[in-house]
Parts: structure tokens; C-alpha cells; sequence
């Protein structure tokens, strides 16, 4: 118990600290970095953009932003939740 | 134990290299060591499928006090993909590198080095030390374009890279100050697994690897990586760099820890599997699209590992290595032809992705089914379904880049043609399935590997 109590303030401490020193709202980075911005539509790419819709995939690839600050902050709080589900596990 | 000169070999030739000025004469060097390496690794496989584990004590200090170096049937079958997949590369390059041609084959021969001394090590260290040897070369590799795609991508690897080399030294910092040792048989000896201290030291571990090779949730930053990097890179980074890393994956969850069957890494697997196929139906980028579909075959090898599928596990491992690295060089011909693919390549291409989606009588369909028929053995349906319809998913992506190429004109390039007949020959599967089947007595021995190292 006190583990994870420990492993929670280390997290929380984490996440604040992290988001201090992360700039919110940075220039969006160049296309090829990700974002893949759709500059035009292809006849063959209507099918994928349906199915797109459908499953809601936009909303997916926007974790990719391109930005290496965003990248860090994901992998190091995912690292944390995982290994805390590990270990309790 | 042959194959522990291949690492000698390779370092000493890449630092000879740069004293040349001659091309050609760099480029046939760095072509031979590396040949000569798979050809010493390989004789030193045959020996061990007909004679069991090899050692070798470097500088004669006996584990676990010294530097062991180990060879057993999944080591050497890692050890020869990866030493074959390298000389495809370095082939391959020889037309399409024309400057800085020192630079490239020394990092090359550098990465191929680290990567051989990661998969024949028997000490967790000297793991350590072979993985900041292979990724530092790599960082160079990637950026070797010089624009300004190549550099970001370098620069984001090198933090990622780095944060995961942090974390694993970390636990390895841990895990000498709680068992004492460094050497894998001697782990295996003194390690508790029902001490949650150790579990936590293991799992640190293992997830510095995961971010390493980029699965769910970690998977963000490569894409951007391998769509930064020249073709040959990235089929380097795809197909070797993959493998060597699942290769200490599975080491340190089949041999260090013992554990055969893992919920999480399962449904880690299919997590990565689904996220990054549906990603890859989204880009628009051949080289995205290629990279999103590597990482949603990653999931297809550890959905194998982690329910105890080995051999299927390996036996897709290999196909896939093999496939991966022929669909980045089939475009890679793109860049000597104006960005038109040549003729052979577009079908090879089209043979890599007929097999990778599961299309009989390929390679990659017998991997691919062994997988579907031991979940559904082990009553996994639901892996079973989700890994059937992951496959059409698969058809989807793959189907759009064959759209997007437009053809060019026809030369032969040995190195696609090698590797179209490596997919044939995996394909016919009764012959391979008795050395994976072996590779998977060998995994499943922890007890016996640590006797044959430890042994006097």
C-alpha cells in the first residue's frame, strides 16, 4: 500500500512537472513530421476516408503530433501507469 | 565457437575502412567482413542445431566472473537472419551510396556489430554496452541524408533512444545491487521471482525495450523516424534493429524470468496490432504507411511469444524480418529511378504483401496460421479473431502504396532477387519447421541453458 502510494505521488509529481515546463500550443511542425495533413482528395483514398470516419481515427492519429516534447510526456506517464499495473498485478 | 570472431571482424574493418579513399574499395571491404561474419556465424549455427549451446570465455575469465559469450539455436538463428538481412543492405547500397561512402559503411559495420554482440552475449552489461554501440551508429545512419528529415528523425530517436538506455541502465544498476551478478545463466540461479523488488527490476527492464522497438503505447515517435530516413536505413531499422530487440525481449521473458505465457505483453500485442494498422489505412506517405505496418506486424510476434506459441513466434519473426526488409528496398529503387519503382522490385513488392497478409502458399501464411491455430487451440478466440481480421486490414494499406507506384524502367538488383527466393524458400515450410521447433526446446530450457554456461 504504501508502494503505491508513493508510485501515485511520483506520477502526480511527474504530470505537474512535466506540464510546467512543456510549451501548450507550439507552432504546428512541418507536415512530414506527422499529422499527415490531407492536402487533397485521391478518388482511391474516399474509401479509406469513410472508413476513417467511422472508426474515429482522426482522433487517433493526433497523438502523433510531431512533437518530440509530446512524445516524451506520453511515453514516460505511459511507462509509469504500466509499470504500476505490472507491479501490482 | 567461430561466430565470436565475427564481432572483431566487423568493429576492426569499420575503423580500417575510413583509412581508404578509394569506393570501391570501401565498399568491397565492408561487404566481405560482413560476409564473412554470416559465413562464420553460420557454421558456428550448424554446430550448435547438431551439437547443443556453445561458449565462449572472452579473454579466458570463466562465467560468471568474466564476459560469455553464448550461442544456442535461438541466438543463432537471430544471429544468421540478421548478419543475411545486413549483407542484402550493404549490397543494396553500393549503387545508391555515392558520398560520404567512408561514414556510411563504418556505421553500418559499427550497428551490424552491436546488433551481433546484443544476440551472442551471455552478460546483461555487455548487452548494455552492444545496444549504445548499435544505436549510436544508427542515430548516424539516420541523419546521414543530411536534410532536414533525416535530422529531426535522428535527433527524436537519440532523445527516445536515450530515455530508454536510461531506464535499462537503471535496472541493471538495480538488479546488480539485489542478485550480485550480470550474467544471464547466474541471474537465472539467483533470482527470486515471488520478490516483487526483482519482478519491478525485470519489468523496468523490459519496458526500456519496448519503448526501444516502439510497441503500444510507445509506438508515437517511429513513424517519424523511419519516414526520416534513406530506404536502406530504414530497412535496416526495420528489419534488423526489430529483431535483435525482440530477441532480448523474449530472452529476458523466456530465459531470465521464465515466463511463457504474459496477459499484459498479449494484450500490449493486440493493442499494437490494431492501433497500428487503422493508423497505417490514415497516411499518405509510402514510407508511413510501411512503418505503421511493421509496428502492426510486431504485434502479430509478441501476440506468438506471450501465449506460449514459440516456435510460431520465431518462425513468423524470421518471415517477417525477411519480408520487411524486401518491401523497403523494392521502394527503395525508387530513388534511383526518378521516383518510378523498377519493374522486378514492384513485384517483389507485391510478393512481400501477398505473403505478409497471409496468402498460401507463402511464408508468411503458414507463420501467420500456426499463430491463428494455436490461439484457437489455447482457447484465445478472441486473439484469433482480432489477428484474422488485423490480416484484411493489412491487404488495405498495402494495396494503396501498390497504387501509388508508377513503373520504371527494368534492372536487376541482386539483392531483391536474394531475397524473393529467401520468401520461397521459407515458404516451404516443412523443412524450416524442424529448426524453429528446435530453437523452441532450446527457449523453453532456462535450466539447461544456465547449466551449459555455468558449467566448468
Amino acid at each position: 500500500m504504501i508502494q503505491l502510494i508513493a508510485y501515485l505521488i511520483i506520477i502526480v509529481l511527474t504530470i505537474i512537472f512535466f506540464l510546467s515546463i512543456v510549451p501548450r500550443k507550439t507552432k504546428k511542425s512541418p507536415p512530414y513530421t506527422c499529422g499527415e495533413p490531407m492536402k487533397f482528395e485521391k478518388p482511391e483514398t474516399v474509401f479509406y476516408k469513410t472508413l476513417s470516419n467511422i472508426l474515429g481515427l482522426k482522433k487517433l492519429q493526433k497523438l502523433s503530433t510531431g512533437n518530440l516534447n509530446d512524445y516524451l510526456l506520453m511515453i514516460f506517464i505511459c511507462f509509469m501507469l504500466l509499470l504500476i499495473i505490472l507491479v501490482i498485478i | 565457437m567461430l561466430a565470436a570472431y565475427a564481432i572483431p571482424i566487423l568493429i576492426c574493418t569499420a575503423f580500417i575502412i575510413p583509412i581508404f579513399k578509394n569506393q570501391k574499395i570501401i565498399k568491397t571491404l565492408a561487404i566481405l567482413a560482413i560476409f564473412i561474419s554470416l559465413c562464420l556465424v553460420f557454421l558456428s549455427s550448424v554446430d550448435v542445431f547438431y551439437s547443443g549451446i556453445k561458449t565462449f570465455a572472452v579473454s579466458g575469465w570463466k562465467p560468471p566472473f568474466g564476459i560469455v559469450l553464448v550461442l544456442d539455436s535461438f541466438s543463432s538463428t537471430i544471429a544468421s537472419l540478421i548478419l543475411f538481412l545486413t549483407l542484402m543492405i550493404a549490397i543494396f547500397s553500393h549503387k545508391l551510396v555515392k558520398e560520404r561512402v567512408k561514414e556510411f559503411y563504418t556505421l553500418l559495420l559499427l550497428a551490424i556489430a552491436g546488433s551481433l554482440g546484443i544476440v551472442i552475449t551471455g552478460d546483461i552489461f555487455n548487452m548494455f554496452v552492444f545496444i549504445e554501440i548499435m544505436s549510436i551508429a544508427i542515430y548516424g545512419l539516420i541523419s546521414f541524408s543530411l536534410k532536414k528529415e533525416g535530422l529531426e528523425a535522428a535527433f527524436k530517436y537519440l532523445i527516445i533512444g536515450s530515455l530508454s538506455s536510461y531506464l535499462m541502465l537503471i535496472a541493471l544498476a538495480l538488479l546488480y545491487s539485489q542478485v550480485g551478478t550480470l550474467n544471464i545463466a547466474d541471474i537465472i540461479n539467483k533470482i527470486n521471482l515471488n520478490d516483487n523488488t526483482h519482478k519491478t527490476i525485470l519489468f523496468i527492464f523490459l519496458l526500456s525495450f519496448c519503448i526501444k522497438i516502439g510497441m503500444f503505447p510507445f509506438y508515437v515517435w517511429k513513424p517519424d523516424v523511419i519516414s526520416g530516413s534513406l530506404e536502406p536505413i530504414a530497412a535496416f531499422f526495420v528489419g534488423v534493429t526489430n529483431a535483435t530487440i525482440i530477441y532480448v525481449i523474449i530472452r529476458t521473458l523466456y530465459t531470465i524470468m521464465g515466463i511463457y505465457y504474459s496477459p499484459w505483453l498479449s494484450i500490449l500485442a493486440v493493442l499494437t496490432m490494431i492501433i497500428a494498422a487503422f493508423l497505417a489505412l490514415l497516411q499518405q506517405d509510402i514510407k508511413r504507411i510501411l512503418a505503421y505496418g511493421s509496428i502492426s506486424q510486431l504485434g502479430y510476434i509478441f501476440l506468438a511469444f506471450s501465449t506460449g506459441l514459440t516456435f510460431q513466434g520465431v518462425y513468423h519473426l524470421v518471415n517477417n524480418a525477411i519480408i520487411e526488409v524486401l518491401l523497403f528496398l523494392s521502394i527503395g529503387t525508387m530513388l534511383m529511378h526518378k521516383n518510378k519503382i523498377e519493374k522486378i522490385s514492384m513485384y517483389a513488392f507485391l510478393l512481400g504483401v501477398l505473403s505478409l497478409i497471409g496468402i498460401p502458399p507463402l511464408s508468411a501464411f503458414f507463420s501467420k496460421f500456426f499463430i491463428l491455430t494455436g490461439l484457437l487451440e489455447n482457447g484465445m478466440f478472441l486473439y484469433a479473431i482480432v489477428a484474422g481480421l488485423i490480416s484484411i486490414i493489412t491487404l488495405l494499406y498495402y494495396m494503396k502504396i501498390y497504387f501509388m507506384f508508377k513503373q520504371g524502367e527494368k534492372k536487376i538488383y541482386w539483392p531483391i532477387i536474394i531475397l524473393i527466393m529467401a520468401v520461397l524458400l521459407l515458404s516451404f515450410f516443412p523443412v524450416w519447421l524442424q529448426i524453429f521447433k528446435s530453437v523452441e526446446i532450446n527457449l523453453l530450457d532456462r535450466y539447461g541453458y544456465m547449466i551449459e554456461v555455468l558449467k566448468p
